[in-house]
């Protein structure tokens, strides 16, 4: 019989043993991938949000500290537009308010027919149009999870707003605000010629150049392009310092629990271990034998747990307390990760133990059974 | 002319407990090829590390074995000559709980060579030897401690020793399945003329042995006349 033959009919009884080592490796996988895809998921969603509205660059003002509190002139968007490498400007208007069934909703809210209307899918009904007064169209996921249809009323800054389109957007975000005409909201959150940031679009092929003297004409305004945006305010460096510190802690969390039942796993089979080298298996044998179990239960193991984590994230993220504003982000590289991680930490928790206990004379195992 | 030694040790120290246990202390034996030895003395006396250091699997801190006609040295020699030279019986069966009886002796057998039908012929073979043929396809944990240890037994013949070494082989059995193993060792011993060494609490075990090794303290010695000291 191969160390081969051994490790495979060993794997093939359902030995409590196994089928613990098997879970633990699994659940150390899952929260793996289901933190760090959530951590990641917080992170990338504003910026997916912006990302995908087609905005190049965000500006706001200078040490804002955050996209809500940000305060600008309306004529900084005209200002703007008119500089070279700027093709097109988007004043937008943030602001949070709260439904009558006590919901919190974000607004946003920019001129009819600038740019980010364009990245609205309507699903229902229509965009507001010049001279609507109070109308709002509703992200597709807040509308389903809210029951609004269009035709409802909505309450929006304690006034009532005609509901006359459902749309949909991109990011996961963008699905899930509510949307209206730039100087309806300026007028009932009294920010009339305010917005909080303004949009750019730029000339693709000196986008950077054109930042740069953005930057230099406009030194009171911060100008970020919007794939750096989410590091530079205080909730995308929270997201990002809590994805870097959950991945941390996940990965230290797997490494320790695959690594402590591994090690217990080969502890317990000491006396196994010692019979063999007593009607003769090489100590290399042994040790291949149980490295062979260790990596096909950290595989098997390690795939059950990258699905449960995808799941497990899956399920967290349709809570009702944050459905819509968060998507998992569990990508290719997340999951050979995690794969690598499980089979890596597999074979370390199986060999140590392994060379610990066949470097052992088989009669300290045997006399102490 | 002195007969021929399976087994001839001198001088075996050993020790537990950082030296505050002598378990061997300068014992010398010496087994005649073919002989049934039975190493007797009350607990503690040092039996089962003697046995296991004349196996090699226990290290001892000084003396020399010379065993099946070698002088294992390395880790590496006592393990190729438990694979050629010694088969090994122990007081429990210490069979593998994943694999069926006959796959418990074809692991004996290794990788030296045969098919993988040839082992199964073998261990089937074996299995007949110790009368345990109806139970070749099942698991430890479905039969009985006198079954399990006749595998055992089985086990240790798999790669045809010169030396069978038991330590308290019935043991754990009560005295039918005791009387069947006792039987099943000495026939072997009978009909093929191995070397068997066995540690025993049981007067009556060590009485069909042709000598007896008294351990005492660490020390120990033949008293039958009729084997060399």
């Amino acid at each position: 019989m191969t160390a081969l033959t051994l490790a495979l009919r060993n794997l093939s009884i359902w030995h409590p043993r196994n089928i613990g080592a098997l879970a633990g490796i699994m659940i150390a996988v899952a929260s793996l991938v289901a933190l760090i895809g959530l951590a990641r998921g917080v992170q990338e969603s504003l910026a997916s949000a912006l990302v995908n509205r087609g905005t190049d660059a965000l500006v706001t003002e200078a040490g804002a500290f955050d996209l809500i509190s940000s305060i600008l002139m309306e004529e900084t968007a005209m200002a703007l537009a008119k500089q070279p490498g700027v093709t097109a400007v988007a004043p937008e208007l943030s602001r949070l308010t709260t439904l009558r069934d006590g919901r919190s909703v974000a607004v946003t809210a920019w001129p009819v027919g600038t740019f980010p209307w364009d990245s609205l899918k309507v699903t229902d009904g229509r965009l507001p149009a010049t001279g609507d007064g109070q109308v709002a169209v509703i992200g597709q996921s807040l509308a389903t999870r809210a029951g609004f249809a269009v035709g409802d009323r909505i309450e929006l800054f304690h006034t009532e707003f005609q509901v006359v389109g459902l749309v949909t957007a991109q990011s996961v975000l963008g699905r899930s605000l509510v949307y209206a005409a730039l100087p309806v909201v300026q007028e009932l959150t009294f920010r009339d010629g305010q917005v909080t940031s303004v949009g750019l679009q730029l000339d693709k092929d000196q986008s950077a150049e054109t930042l740069t003297q953005l930057r230099d004409g406009f030194p009171a305004l911060n100008i970020e392009a919007t794939a750096d945006l989410s590091d530079s305010y205080f909730f995308g460096q929270i997201a990002r310092v809590l994805a870097l510190t959950i991945s941390t802690v996940a990965m230290l969390s797997a490494v320790l629990v695959i690594f402590t039942t591994m090690s217990t796993a080969v502890n317990a089979r000491r006396g196994e271990l010692a019979i063999l080298s007593a009607i003769g298996w090489p100590r290399q044998r042994i040790v291949a034998s149980l490295l062979i179990e260790g990596a096909v239960l950290s595989a098997i193991a390690g795939v059950l747990g990258i699905l449960g984590g995808a799941l497990g994230a899956q399920v967290v993220t349709a809570l009702p307390s944050i459905t819509g504003y968060i998507a998992p982000v569990i990508g290719p590289v997340l999951l050979v990760q995690a794969f690598l991680v499980s089979m890596a930490v597999g074979l370390l928790g199986t060999v140590i133990p392994a060379l610990r206990a066949t470097a052992r004379a088989p009669a300290d195992i045997l006399r102490s059974r | 002319m002195r007969e021929a030694l399976a087994i001839s040790a001198r001088g075996l120290r050993c020790t537990f407990r950082q030296g505050q246990v002598r378990a061997l202390d300068g014992v010398d034996i010496d087994v005649p090829a073919g002989a049934a030895v039975a190493i007797t003395g009350p607990s503690g006396s040092g039996k089962t590390t003697l046995i296991h250091a004349l196996a090699g699997l226990q290290p001892v801190e000084a003396g020399d074995i010379d065993i099946a006609g070698g002088t294992p040295e390395t880790a590496q020699d006592w393990t190729a000559l438990r694979r050629s030279q010694i088969g090994m019986v122990f007081q429990e069966d210490w069979l593998l709980p994943a694999l069926t009886a006959a796959q418990n002796v074809e692991i004996a057998l290794g990788e030296n060579g045969l098919s993988a039908a040839e082992r199964r012929q073998r261990a089937l073979a074996l299995l007949a030897r110790v009368n345990a043929s109806d139970f070749a396809d099942y698991r430890p944990a479905g039969l009985s401690g006198g079954e399990r240890q006749r595998i055992a037994v089985a086990r240790s013949l798999a790669n045809s020793p010169a030396i069978l070494m038991a330590d308290e082989p019935t043991g754990e059995l009560d005295s039918a399945n005791a009387e069947r193993i006792i039987d099943l060792l000495f026939g072997l011993h009978a009909a093929e003329g191995l070397t068997l060494l066995i540690v025993t609490h049981d007067a009556d075990l060590a009485a069909r042995c042709q000598a007896q090794f008294v351990m005492r303290d660490g020390r120990g010695a033949y008293v039958d006349a009729g084997v060399p000291a």
